[in-house]
């Protein structure tokens, strides 16, 4: 498992150019976020750590959600 | 030593929020948002949500919401078969038998974040109130951009504390919860169409950490759940983001978790988005979760009344989930610089057949309709 992650990130790294910002048009768009649903990223952050059982890593933070 | 390391959490807090390329982080805006969740073991829940961002300086602003939670849950009978209705007040996992919401979460959060050239600092703190469940909570985040914002680095954390009161009076020797979460992510481009994020949380709960509400009715015994009293986890993912065709983009994730109760879970999932229009942004998605049960969990029906640890909550079992689902992202014309965001989505999440929700249940495995609603005004 690590040895592939650090493959991937040695892949994806050696692949990468400058991206200057003028050159960010289509990164900013909506469907670039990381999470271009940002409530249902927020609702899947709440729905599955109680349906299941393990959370963490997800693509956006805010702290939690303080539900049980 | 204790607080030294839950203060240190704090200090060195990092949220891996989502990334927005440092720029115009923040905006004067409200949200009006509306979640729902139904499931066929009688779980409801209908989630609104009131939120503001308001810039106050050139460089600072403030997010604040406040979000309730109304939760009903219909009668659960015990799968066993061998006991009599059961009606407890669990909004989660169970079920009240009283028509109306069971329970009401009323959670609010306020933030604020700094923000230079690509420096990005946020730190708040929120509330979550429900019948038998209080928490209280501060968060901070720190993200910094180099080479252009080409690679993104932050680091985050929070520390939760909270308060069981269980509605039946059910005495617990530790009736408290804690939870010390760090985070960090690193971002980087691949070119001016992709990139990718590699994510990592490491998490520390601890006080008591099952349900006051689950328990186990066996040959001869009747127990409620007992858990360690003390979970150590950590999470590693990685996301890329890419478009390949023009209006298209491609997002895969996969998350790897492994905790010190042995529950190791994979999850997988894509996404695709289309801009149908340049205000319409459609997308589809596909979810894959499978994950292994917690050590001390046996199969049912093997436990005896004398095990350190009792397990009745299929959470802590191994099963498999599939989601799939669809969305839109609408920004009215009509409106001046598209003010007016609208997003929709619909998802479907169900779990394999499962001993465990049998015997709690009565289903073979859960079944539940996901709806989410936004609406986003700039001003």
């Amino acid at each position: 498992m690590k040895i592939a992650l650090i493959m991937i990130a040695l892949l994806i790294l050696s692949g990468c150019t400058h991206v200057a910002p003028y050159e960010k048009e289509e990164l900013a768009t909506q469907k670039m976020l990381a999470a271009p649903m940002t409530t249902r990223a927020a609702f899947d952050s709440h729905v599955f750590p109680i349906r299941e059982g393990s959370f963490g890593a997800e693509s956006g933070f805010s702290g939690g959600c303080g539900c049980k | 030593m204790q607080m030294i390391l839950k203060y240190l959490f704090i200090i060195l807090a990092v949220i891996a929020s989502p990334f927005k390329l440092m720029a115009e982080t923040i905006k004067d805006s409200v949200t009006f948002s509306y979640s729902y969740y139904s499931d066929n073991v009688g779980v409801e829940v209908l989630s609104p949500l009131i939120g503001l961002q308001q810039r106050l300086s050139e460089k600072w602003g403030l997010n604040a919401s406040i979000q309730v939670d109304a939760i009903s849950a219909a009668s659960m009978r015990r799968g066993s078969g061998n006991v009599t209705d059961t009606v407890i007040m669990d909004a989660v996992s169970g079920a009240s038998g009283r028509g109306g919401y069971d329970d009401l979460r009323v959670a609010p959060t306020v933030s604020f974040v700094y923000e230079d050239d690509d420096f990005l600092f946020t730190f708040g703190s929120y509330y979550s109130n429900e019948v038998d469940y209080e928490t209280i909570a501060g968060f901070m985040e720190l993200s910094n951009g180099f080479n252009d914002a080409n690679t993104i680095i932050t680091l985050g954390g929070s520390y939760e504390t909270a308060k069981w009161s269980p509605i039946m009076n059910r005495a617990l020797v530790d009736d408290s919860k804690t939870q010390r979460q760090l985070n960090a992510s690193v971002m980087q481009l691949i070119n001016d169409s992709a990139y990718v994020q590699v994510r990592g949380s490491y998490i520390v709960q601890d006080g008591f950490l099952a349900s006051p509400y689950h328990y186990l009715i066996a040959d001869g015994f009747a127990q409620f759940d007992r858990y360690p009293d003390a979970r150590n986890s950590t999470a590693v993912a990685i996301q890329y983001v890419g478009s390949h065709f023009e209006d298209t983009s491609l997002h895969l994730n996969y998350r790897y978790y492994k905790d010190d109760w042995e529950i190791r879970s994979h999850t997988l999932e894509a996404n695709f988005y289309y801009d149908m229009m340049d205000n319409l942004t459609l997308g589809a998605r596909g979810r894959y979760y499978t994950q292994d049960g917690a050590e001390f969990a046996k199969p049912i029906g093997e436990y005896s009344v004398n095990d350190d640890y009792i397990v009745s909550d299929y959470k802590y079992t191994s099963f498999d989930t599939v989601t799939m689902g669809l969305s839109c992202h609408y920004k009215p014309g009509f409106f001046e610089d598209e003010a007016l965001g609208l997003q929709l989505s619909y998802d479907y999440y169900s779990t394999d057949d499962n001993s465990y929700i049998k015997n709690w249940y009565g289903k073979s495995s859960i079944e539940a309709d996901m709806v989410t609603f936004a609406l986003t005004y700039d001003f």
